[in-house]
């Protein structure tokens, strides 16, 4: 194991030296997190803190109280319509994302007890019209509950018969997992992913590259055992796939310590992971980081030359992404809970650090996806080895 | 001393139809003379280097180099050896002095004969003025003085010489040449494969001609002349090769 050192330090000592290395491993996390936490920050923001809606209406002939009401209210701006036609037009081209019309004589409608119907325009694949119609809602729901309680009145009836039932909304305090959902969503599938993209740049190098300039030839002819050089190199390569994955985390946490305007609403609980949360990580990263080097380094070891090697390695990353993917959204459906989950590789793991920033994680979960990313990873690490024992590693070129 | 015996080694082609690379060599290098393998591209030369190297394994004979044999006592085999060609390429992020360490470390060598050795690779080699240089820094005769260094750093007692000189130019020929001439003068054993005639005739003290995996003749300079009836080594290597060409068809 000494002379695997050997090579380990030396692998090293080259990765530090390439601008590539320092590219990819950290450089290239760090953007790409900055960039989707400041992008997810300002979608948050937006969503849940509309500073004014716009309310679009065509308001028919007549008297119409309601929209003057409307109208008077600092968190909506009216624009009216000449026609419905124009309105409904602008719908349909997706200038805005919906339009209320109004009766005419709306005024004089509700005066004779009538209903008034007002008519929301919107186009239902529009993910936005659902902002809008929820503020005409709320504003008619409003003005019905108003009505209603000044009849129950007139009537001499109690005002509590306007609402016979009332629905409490009573969040549960939130637990001291990091992050809001949105950015919990996210924050696993990078990590999953960077601690496969993390090596990607450098692994071809490493062995076709050292085929294709003969100098794995002059390694092989030193008394060193293929298996140290496998070995040396693994090490190496999975140390670059863990700072790589690291980076996104720690840049993660770092963004949340700055308590940054734009990124405040991304972190309500602040963003400290508590030492049972790195613990838990740890666990699910190092396998997991073991195992992609140990494919990444088998795939080269079998290519003929770089190319070939960078076409394989383009394939098996859709199999890696699929299910880094697939992560994300796995939470909001019943599979979530299927028993099979542990025992699937990537997104077992993005689902643990996932439940670990959420502070929801399952000890029997981080348990089985650990034993299952280690086994994996000895599986894979065994065909590396087993791939630079071959000849063909030095005549299949 | 290297010694071969029926030495074969056969591959399947990507059609899975044999192709014997290397088929019952038989050889014998001494030390302190340089005996040449002479033959044309894809005669079987690196193979059989390859072979005494224990990178690949025999598929049938047998073959001991400095006392070792090649199947039993791989790693033994391959701390008594030095190999170099000019396909060779360096750690382009390492310098120098950091590639002989690292080899050194991989040799097992101590850190005092490391050292000791290592200045006096540098020194022998001119490579101090650029050994704190990047690999990827260097001329192409720089690099070949540090192959050079590198293949000669754990003093093996055999070296391999893969066509060392193809493709340089005639300085870093002459350097190449002359590391040759010295490892034989301290009673190195040394087999050199080559398809340069004078090279061959300057270095050699007993020539191989290796054809399609096979012995063709072998002797001296002179030795092959008088064998061959021609006038010169060129000229008896082509009717070598000819005549069993003409043999196998």
């Amino acid at each position: 194991m000494k002379r695997a050192a050997h090579v380990f330090r030396k692998e090293i000592r080259e990765m530090m030296r390439d601008k590539r290395v320092f590219i990819s491993a950290i450089v290239g996390p760090i953007f790409l997190i900055v960039l989707m936490i400041f992008l997810m920050g300002y979608l948050q923001d937006t969503l849940t803190q509309p500073k004014q809606i716009v309310l679009h209406v065509f308001e028919g002939k007549g008297q119409n109280s309601f929209l003057k009401q409307l109208q008077r209210s600092e968190k909506l701006k009216v624009v009216t319509y000449a026609s419905r036609e124009d309105g409904e037009k602008r719908v349909r081209d997706g200038d805005i994302k919906l339009l209320l019309v109004f009766p005419n004589n709306f005024d004089q409608t509700l005066k004779e007890n009538k209903t008034a119907e007002i008519q929301a325009i919107f186009d239902r694949d529009e993910p936005m019209a659902g902002i809008p119609l929820k503020v005409a809602q709320e504003a008619i729901g409003k003005i019905n509950k108003e009505t209603l309680k000044t009849l129950l009145e007139q009537k001499g009836l109690p005002a509590e018969l306007s609402e016979p039932l009332r629905l409490k909304e009573t969040p549960l305090p939130r637990k001291e997992g990091m992050g809001g959902a949105m950015i919990l969503q996210l924050i696993p599938y990078l990590v999953v992913i960077w601690a496969f993209y993390g090596g990607f740049s450098t692994v071809t190098e490493m062995v076709t590259g050292e085929k294709e300039k003969s100098t794995l030839e002059t390694l092989l002819i030193t008394p060193v055992s293929s298996t140290e050089i496998a070995l040396g190199k693994f090490l190496a390569l999975g140390v670059q796939c863990l700072v790589s994955s690291l980076t996104t985390l720690v840049c993660v946490v770092v963004l949340g310590a700055l308590n940054l305007p734009s990124t405040r609403s991304l972190f309500p609980n602040g963003a400290t992971p508590t030492p049972a949360h790195i613990v838990s990580i740890l666990a699910v990263i190092v396998p997991l980081t073991a195992m992609f080097a140990g494919i990444l380094l088998s795939v080269c070891a079998y290519a003929r030359n770089t190319r070939e090697a960078q076409t394989y390695l383009t394939l098996i990353s859709f199999v890696v992404l699929m299910p880094a993917i697939f992560s994300q959204f796995i939470g909001y459906t019943e599979m979530a809970k299927a028993h099979w989950v542990p025992f699937v590789p990537i997104l077992n793991s993005a689902m643990c650090i996932r439940d670990a920033l959420s502070d929801k994680l399952d000890l029997s979960m981080l348990a089985t996806t650990s034993a299952t990313s280690i086994g994996l990873a000895a599986a894979c690490i065994a065909k590396a080895v087993q791939m630079f024992n071959r000849e063909e590693i030095l005549t299949r070129v | 001393m290297v010694q071969t015996m029926d030495l074969k080694k056969h591959f399947k082609d990507p059609k899975g139809k044999t192709v014997e690379a290397v088929n019952g060599v038989c050889i014998k290098a001494v030390p302190g003379q340089v005996f040449g393998l002479l033959g044309i591209n894809g005669a079987g030369k690196t193979t059989l280097l390859r072979l005494l190297s224990t990178v690949i394994k025999p598929t049938g004979g047998s073959a001991t180099v400095a006392g070792h044999d090649i199947a039993n006592d791989p790693e033994k085999v391959r701390q008594n050896i030095g190999f170099l060609s000019t396909t060779t390429a360096l750690y382009g992020r390492l310098t120098p002095v950091e590639m002989l360490n690292y080899y050194g470390a991989l040799y097992g060598m101590s850190e005092a004969t490391l050292k000791e050795r290592r200045e006096w690779a540098i020194d022998k080699f001119g490579i101090r003025g650029f050994k704190d240089r990047l690999c990827d820094k260097l001329s192409t005769g720089q690099k070949q003085r540090v192959s050079i260094a590198r293949t000669i750093l754990h003093d093996p007692p055999v070296l391999f010489l893969d066509e060392p000189t193809a493709g340089l130019d005639l300085v870093t020929s002459q350097t190449v040449m002359q590391f040759i001439e010295e490892c034989r003068s301290v009673g190195k054993t040394i087999l050199f494969s080559t398809h340069i005639m004078s090279e061959a005739e300057r270095l050699c003290d007993h020539i191989y001609v290796i054809h399609a995996g096979r012995i063709k003749g072998e002797g001296t300079v002179q030795e092959l002349l008088a064998k061959t009836g021609q006038p010169s080594l060129e000229k008896a290597f082509l009717h070598l090769v000819q005549s069993s060409d003409g043999e196998m068809r």
